[in-house]
């Protein structure tokens, strides 16, 4: 009986905790940085490099290469790896701010969109799997097992920033 | 102190926080906004009242719990019903996005709450003993469902970037707080049994939970808390208003130079 109340208890508590968590959260949702100017300057230039840096014909040349080592070449990855981990965190920093700003758009919005929250539920999704496949791939990677494409990423967040400019028309007459 | 008079204590305690609330909903017109609420509280006073009158433990009293206590879970049904139908209605928007999460939430807490309902109910027990049991099962299955139901509403609203008042936030928490708090006790006293010495304390530690969500919507509930902060939109800098400015009138010369021909 002890060991019951002791655990209704544990269960009130931890129950308490998760409501005030939640309670706060809602209550700070308000605060997001989203201006014209960001949407504007969401762009694809940015993760350009991305797209090639882990590309293994640079690898391949340089192995071809008198006097390059093995050792050259696991460094050569290490520090590949680290900027394209870099490029990572931007990319899904990006593509979460233009999620919010989609959803912060859909809740202002007086008329339902039920296809918008499809699409955006689908690519919040999409993305989250992608984007632990990337990072496994990118662990294989270093030991050279491995190649890791992350264009099906960008293109992701690509369809998204598209959305957002046609629900915010302003931003994108302003860039044509 | 004897366990009756604490229970008749607190029972007094809830009646005085019960018609408190309801007088502050109906003088600060609150009762509008929430009218399922208002009524709920307002069937709640003679509902509280009759077992300070009542002999606990007479057939009399079991025969009124059992005709009362539906009500309880319709209005406990409705309630969350009409605060859910205030968040939609302030989000049309995410319509679509909130009755999903609406079906997945409801889904669970109904899977949730029969896994809760699992401890079984003594078959060799008497007739009145069984509906008693039933009863608390029912009522336990329904306030845990509502608690889940709104923790997953609460979870899916924190992901995104509505605005809610302070009054429905606060009305969601004490919601939560009260429903879970209920069917938490109305499960440890089926686990322990009426024959077991932690009988009435089981039973102040949910007559407490209740007195406390009470005085809570009394003294946190006010017409303030109706107001929403204004909404944060993207914003436009002076450039771009310039630039809308300068297409309007270009459109506005395009106008003009067309009505002339």
């Amino acid at each position: 009986m002890n060991l019951l109340i002791g655990f209704c208890v544990l269960l009130t508590l931890a129950v308490i905790s998760v409501l005030v968590f939640l309670m706060r959260k809602v209550a700070s949702n308000a605060a997001l940085p989203v201006t014209a100017e960001w949407i504007e300057d969401l762009s694809l230039d940015k993760y350009r490099p991305m797209l090639r840096i882990l590309d293994e014909g640079d690898i391949e040349f340089l192995q071809s290469q008198p006097g390059f080592t093995p050792g050259m070449a696991a460094k050569l990855r290490t520090q590949r790896t680290q900027i394209f981990r870099g490029y990572l965190k931007s990319l899904e920093t990006d593509f979460a701010r233009t999620c919010s700003a989609i959803k912060l758009v859909m809740t202002q919005s007086s008329h339902d969109r039920p296809e918008l929250a499809e699409a955006l539920l689908r690519q919040q999704i999409t993305f989250a799997c992608g984007m632990v496949s990337v990072r496994a791939r990118l662990l294989l990677y270093q030991w050279g097992i491995c190649r890791v494409d992350a264009s099906e990423l960008v293109r992701l967040f690509d369809s998204m920033r598209v959305e957002l400019r046609s629900l915010v028309p302003a931003a994108s007459n302003m860039v044509a | 102190m004897p366990h009756a008079d604490l229970a008749g204590i607190l029972q007094a305690l809830a009646l005085v926080g019960i018609l408190a609330l309801t007088l502050r909903l109906f003088l600060t017109g609150l009762w509008r906004h929430y009218p399922v609420f208002f009524w709920y509280f307002l069937f709640r006073i003679p509902n509280t009242s009759w077992p300070l009158v009542v002999k606990n433990g007479t057939f009399r009293y079991e025969e009124l719990w059992i005709s009362t206590e539906p009500i309880s879970w319709i209005f406990h049904i409705l309630v969350v019903v009409e605060l859910y139908r205030l968040v939609l209605y302030k989000h049309k928007g995410i319509y679509s996005l909130l009755r999903w999460a609406m079906y997945s939430s409801v889904t669970l807490a109904i899977g949730l709450s029969i896994l809760s309902l699992l401890p079984k109910i003594q078959p060799q027990a008497s007739a009145d003993t069984r509906i008693l049991n039933y009863w608390f099962a029912t009522g336990r299955g329904i306030d845990f469902a509502l608690a889940i139901f709104l923790l997953f509403i609460l979870l899916f609203l924190s992901r995104f970037p509505v605005q809610l008042n302070r009054n429905t936030l606060l009305h969601a928490g004490l919601y939560t707080l009260f429903f879970f708090g209920n069917a938490l006790v109305l499960f440890v006293r089926t686990l322990a049994g009426s024959s077991s010495p932690y009988f009435p304390q089981i039973n102040v530690a949910g007559q407490l939970i209740s007195i406390a969500a009470i005085y809570c919507w009394v003294f946190l509930l006010n017409k303030r808390g109706e107001e929403v902060k204004r909404s944060f939109l993207p914003t436009f800098s002076v450039r771009h208003e310039e630039m809308a400015l300068r297409q309007l009138e270009a459109l506005n010369a395009t106008l003009l130079r067309a009505s002339r021909k």
